[in-house]
């Protein structure tokens, strides 16, 4: 057999990752992610991480820059590496020791609402320190006005205890006094140390196996591969936005109000695409409000990544690379850069609104890459009080699915969390009747709630809860201002409505706060429908029988 | 016919896989006979009887009789299913469709869940509801259900599936729908949730259950028609049929509960994984990672202390199931995954060359590099491997395959090849690391069991990438999921609903539940009295710490006066391995009460074969090393002899597959005919 002669000296002596290496590097940073995002999500407390994963797992280099991430939400996309700079910047890398973790939640430095709680760990490779494993979760209660969390704070003190970088283990040794700082101030002091424990066990996971990773291929290769990462991103999403045409499109809409009794909030996204770069600019758009409505500016640019993301490269692996070619001008002291004392627990409904107003404006420039409008938000409700049997505190909190909006070739989906949240999952009906005096008497589909079109938005749901016991109701409902608005003709879906009867009268309450309501009361959430895509005489008679049979839509 | 094979108490094993539908048969001498036949897609049985009569046995001497069928999991896939209508609670119609209502592809704006088997006009609701703690708020509306069966279900449907909420609490309302069902709509086979998958969580529940009576009738007509072929033909020992948990039952059980059959051919994997650790158990102390490469798809299966691993959830095509099953991972890599270049960088997978054009090297008309071909480069497989079907392979048309690549990258042919391996590797070596390190498993407490077309040939450098030092190549590699079915025990399990704090549960009633369980179990395998005697019963729970949502299952001791405080630090032991850490001051509650009954099955004797003391190399070929090209012996398999030692670098041949073994390494056959390779030093 005759075989090429391969010149084995043809390896040079510097260090330069050849593609091969590259590649194996890539994909292990990848695997390094899921590994601690897996045991984060396995071993923590409360349900909102376990099974809405309402968490996110970010791996950095010793320059901070992301090589590898797993989310749970993709709303968090890439905001865990200010967590990371503002601790280096507090502590100094030269005072962190292996072993040492630590914390922060403040949303002007990480940008959502102070539930959500970075936890993050240097990784040193011997003595020498090689980057750093980081996660941000939901924890349940951190001592808000009202247990949970607040609907109407006005500003962040309100809501809770507020951490800058702060050291909870020191070289593998628990700090007590933090500890006891965190759990002493929660209503749910159990929950607070299961959650930080389980992601300190993820930084473990990320500690263990970048370390091997080092190890095997040592740092100027791997620092040769990450350059050769980052470029690769960088190349890939630029080719894709010089593949949409140049121009400046804009897109407005308003949300309801910023808290119960509040006003509404304009947004406004103006996209432009020069060449290979894009620049999103959210100028118009409301101040910082008095209620709980805002977020801080690093929730916005994650906000802006993920609307940038369903468009250019799904497919591909985020790494610092991305979004090199992506520009933001975010206008100081708005709803979507709050600053001190603006409160932030609804980080999230502009951001939402941004997504839907962002894809509305691309439509322009990439037709088959959107969808129609999609009423997005988190949709919540929460019941709290005391059980019945125990006299214990109960908080039953979740979020609904809405209608989404249709596109190029399909109907729009039914049912399906927001934008912002991707593996969240609903709550089943049997868990939370077992664990709450609560009772579910319908989990449907909501029937003609989606925006007609030549393709349909997709349908809103009904969720109706009796309340076992005495309790107190929140709720946050959005988006009948600008509904799932519809795309090419398309028309848009029906708005959310939240009704209560309590057995004297009955009320709207698409925003409330804490309000007592009795044992017995009745409470209908219906989510919006997506908005439909074309124009509904070009239906396909095939479509709008099955829809009828199927009863999505009724006479 | 053949004397030995007229031997009483002959056991045989059919397993039908996508193209082969493969037979073992083994004699009380140890010895084993193979045959294959086509599998015959439109009738699954003519090909098993064609499997069998090329094993040349007379069925009336056969004894017992196992089989592993694709026939639920191809109706699944190929939504070839019943026509199912679904019975819920009034106001839950649309449980099923909306699923949890999450979007597993996170950066997809357009992602649609897969279309549900059971759609929306099909799905009617029964005026009933139970509360959370069992007890009856509205009883069923029986006037109304009767109406219902006469106006809207009668003459539609091929079954029915009912799940109620809380009837894992309380099932009596699915039973009595299923009295009223039986009585009106005579000969409908009833699905209930309460018996197919009595665990809380009403969507997963539904989507089991109408799983289940989407497959049950293709299943149930397909083993009835399968018995009394059999028959015929004078066979009298009753069939079993593997289950998805890794354990056999008789056919007649598994009518009632088809959608335990669901994976019953893709297990055969693991449960060989069982039995070679059962043979080989010194060489694997802590178990078996069992890996299954083929042309697309990579399968990976862990065998611990013994026992296949088996996963309480799960889900097949988007369709999710509750109910115990071997856990299987697929991760898409595979000897037809493609390499290709984008943005500047080599990937690999995990898109397929697929079987037409396939690797480049079949000489099919493909034209892009894949693993098969880089192999093939490289010289870890031979070019008359016959891979692609009798043509030999083309190393020409792999080396060009190459070039594209080669030249943007500026890398050699050879260098490139030896990436394009490297990658696939590492993807499957990441997870296997997935897998074990989110269950708290070391690999490198594992040996390797490597097989698949394209499994030995990646084994040894999966291996060294784990740092695991055994790597085991099963005999009878082309009909591997067979020869494990032979050996496999019987299995039935039984779970219930059972809640309350550890410490404080009342010791009689969780007995009493678990006696329950046993009685009901024992009712089943009495259906196939020669295996009332001799059961082995485990008991075991599902715990958690309070507040928690997902279990971890214990084996719970006897109910002596210690049990719960014993059970409480097995926990923690549990969790403290799994997840590295535990909460000995939280309190822990039990969630479901489990039993397994299984009857174990004997192992293949030993046979002593006529002892060749030593084989030469059938060829000599040449392979990369990673700098050299290393002269490499190559030995057929069949003329291996028995603890000769090979050194790599070194190839054996069989029809179906190519074990490479690099340098640094030793393989040496054991005396079942399984090779073991180990490194050196």
């Amino acid at each position: 057999m005759n075989r090429p002669k391969s010149n084995s000296n043809k390896q040079t002596t510097t260090s330069q990752a050849d593609p091969i290496t590259v590649e194996v590097i890539r994909n292990s940073f990848s695997s390094i992610a899921a590994q601690m995002n897996q045991n984060l999500a396995r071993s923590a407390y409360t349900p909102i991480i376990y099974e809405m994963k309402d968490c996110s797992v970010s791996l950095f280099d010793r320059n901070i820059q992301l090589v590898g991430q797993s989310s749970g939400l993709p709303v968090f996309l890439g905001t865990l590496g200010p967590a990371v700079e503002a601790v280096v910047d507090t502590f100094g890398i030269e005072d962190m020791s292996p072993g040492d973790v630590y914390l922060l939640n403040d949303s002007y430095i990480v940008g959502s609402h102070l539930n959500d709680v970075s936890v993050l760990s240097p990784i040193f490779l011997d003595s020498m320190l090689i980057g750093f494993g980081a996660s941000k979760a939901h924890w349940m209660d951190i001592g808000a006005k009202s247990p949970s969390s607040a609907t109407d704070s006005t500003e962040i003190y309100q809501e809770g205890y507020r951490l800058g970088p702060t050291r909870v283990f020191k070289k593998g040794i628990p700090e007590k006094n933090v500890i006891d700082f965190l759990t002493r101030n929660s209503r749910l002091p159990k929950a607070i140390w299961g959650d930080l424990q389980a992601q300190v066990a993820a930084c473990r996971t990320g500690e263990r196996e970048m370390a091997k990773l080092y190890q095997r291929f040592g740092l100027e290769i791997i620092d040769s591969a990450s350059e050769q990462i980052f470029d690769q991103s960088e190349i890939a999403e630029r080719a894709a936005v010089a593949a949409l045409p140049d121009g400046t499109w804009q897109s407005a809409g308003n949300l309801d109000s910023w808290g119960p009794g509040g006003e509404i909030v304009p947004v406004v996204t103006t996209v432009t695409i020069t060449g290979d770069q894009m620049h999103v600019s959210l100028e118009g758009s409301s101040p910082q409000t008095p209620g709980c409505l805002n977020c801080g500016l690093q929730q916005t640019i994650a906000g802006i990544r993920l609307a940038y993301k369903f468009v250019i490269e799904p497919g591909l692996p985020i790494t610092a690379g991305s979004f090199r070619n992506l520009t933001v001008t975010v206008p100081e002291r708005s709803v979507f850069d709050a600053r001190e004392p603006a409160a932030c627990q609804h980080y999230y409904p502009h951001i939402g609104l941004m997504i839907d107003l962002f894809l509305n404006a691309l439509s322009n420039a990439a037709p088959e890459a959107v969808i129609a409008g999609q009423p997005g938000d988190a949709m919540n409700i929460m019941l709290t009080g005391k059980q019945p049997s125990t006299g214990e505190l109960f908080v039953s909190g979740e979020a609904t699915g809405v209608g989404w909006g249709a596109f190029q070739g399909g109907d729009g989906s039914n049912g399906m969390i927001t934008y912002g949240g991707g593996d969240l999952k609903n709550f089943p009906i049997e868990v939370q009747e077992h664990r709450f005096p609560i009772r579910i008497h319908e989990y449907s589909l909501r029937p003609n709630s989606g925006g007609l079109g030549k393709w349909r938005g997709g349908l809103g749901l009904i969720r109706r809860y009796e309340t076992l016991s005495e309790a107190r109701l929140s709720t946050w409902f959005e988006r009948t201002q600008t509904p799932g608005r519809g795309l090419f003709g398309g028309e848009s879906g029906e708005p959310a409505m939240v009704t209560v009867d309590d057995g004297q009268e009955t009320w709207s309450a698409l925003k409330c706060a804490d309000v007592p309501i009795p044992a017995g009361t009745k409470i209908t959430v219906a989510t919006g429908g997506g908005g439909g895509f074309g124009p509904t005489h070009e239906r396909s008679e095939h479509d709008i029988e099955n829809d009828t049979l199927m009863g999505y839509t009724t006479q | 016919m053949n004397n030995d094979r007229n031997n009483k108490n002959v056991r045989v094993a059919i397993d039908i896989g996508g193209t082969f539908t493969d037979a073992v048969a083994t004699t009380t001498d140890g010895t084993v006979f193979t045959a294959k036949s086509s599998t015959t897609p439109g009738n699954l049985t003519d090909g098993v009887i064609d499997a069998i009569e090329g094993l040349d046995v007379d069925l009336k001497q056969v004894t017992s009789f196992i089989h592993g069928t694709t026939a639920g999991l191809n109706a699944l896939l190929e939504r070839r299913g019943a026509k199912v209508a679904l019975l819920t609670t009034m106001g839950f119609r649309d449980i099923y469709e909306i699923g949890r209502a999450n979007r597993p592809d996170l950066y997809n704006a357009r992602y649609k869940r897969p279309i549900p088997l059971v759609r929306r006009n099909d799905i009617h609701q029964i005026s009933e509801r139970i509360a959370a703690d069992g007890s009856v708020i509205d009883p069923v509306n029986e006037q109304e259900l009767i109406a219902c069966c006469k106006n809207t279900l009668s003459n539609k449907y091929d079954a029915i599936a009912v799940c109620l909420l809380h009837a894992y609490r309380n099932a009596s309302h699915e039973h009595t729908v299923q009295e009223i069902l039986s009585a009106h709509l005579p000969g409908i086979p009833v699905i209930l949730s309460s018996q197919v998958a009595p665990e809380w969580r009403e969507y997963e529940r539904t989507s089991t259950t109408v799983v289940s009576a989407y497959v049950a009738p293709i299943v149930g007509e397909y083993l009835s028609r399968l018995e009394e072929r059999l028959r015929e033909k004078g066979m009298s020992a009753p069939v079993l049929v593997m289950q998805s948990n890794g354990g056999v039952v008789s056919a007649s059980i598994a009518k009632t509960l088809p959608v335990q059959t669901l994976l019953s051919g893709p297990v055969g994997g693991a449960t060989a994984g069982v039995a070679i650790n059962n043979v080989l158990g010194d060489v694997s102390p802590d178990g078996l990672i069992c890996v299954d490469m083929g042309g697309t798809s990579f399968d990976v299966s862990m065998v611990v202390k013994g026992e296949a691993q088996i996963e309480l959830e799960s889900s097949i095509d988007g369709h999710d199931l509750l109910f115990p099953a071997v856990a299987i991972h697929t991760v898409g890599a595979g000897g037809g995954s493609v390499a290709e270049v984008s943005a500047g960088g080599l990937h690999v997978g995990p898109r397929s060359a697929g079987a037409i054009p396939g690797p480049a090297s079949y000489g099919r008309g493909g034209t892009e590099p894949t693993v098969t071909d880089a192999n093939l480069v490289l010289g870890r497989i031979s070019a008359d491997a016959k891979l692609g079907g009798d043509m030999p392979l083309e190393l020409n048309t792999a080396q060009r395959s190459m070039q594209n690549i080669s030249n943007k990258l500026d890398l050699e042919t050879t260098t490139l090849a030896e990436g394009i391996v490297k990658i696939a590797d590492s993807n499957m070596a990441n997870a296997i690391r997935e897998l074990t390190v989110f269950r708290g498993i070391d690999p490198r407490d594992h040996a390797l069991m490597a097989f698949g077309g394209a499994g030995p040939l990646h084994a040894v450098a999966l291996a060294e990438e784990l740092e695991i030092s055994t790597v085991i190549v099963p005999a009878y590699a082309g009909v591997l999921s067979a020869w494990g079915m032979l050996q496999a025990d019987y299995r039935v399990d039984r779970s219930t609903s059972c809640s309350g704090i550890l410490g404080a549960l009342d010791s009689d009633l969780v007995s009493t539940f678990a006696e329950e369980l046993t009685i009901d179990a024992k009712a089943t395998i009495a259906i196939d009295n020669s295996r009332s005697v001799d059961y082995q019963l485990r008991v075991a729970a599902d715990l958690r710490y309070v507040g928690q949502e997902y279990t971890l299952t214990v084996v719970a001791p006897n109910f002596d006066d210690h049990w719960q405080e014993e059970l409480r630090q097995d926990f923690d032991s549990a969790y403290q391995i799994r997840f590295g850490h535990c909460n000995k001051d939280e309190d822990v509650e039990i969630v479901n009460l489990r039993i397994t009954l299984t009857v174990n099955n004997d192992p293949i004797p030993e046979k002593l074969d006529e002892l060749i003391d030593f084989c030469t190399p059938i060829s000599e070929g040449q392979s990369w090393s990673g700098s050299d090209w290393l002269n490499t012996p190559v030995y057929s398999r069949e003329q291996l002899a028995h603890d000769q030692l090979i050194d790599g670098p070194s190839m054996v041949l069989e029809s179906e597959a190519t074990t490479f073994v690099p340098k640094g390494w030793q393989l040496q056959m054991h005396k079942q005919g399984h090779l073991l390779i180990t490194k050196i030093g």
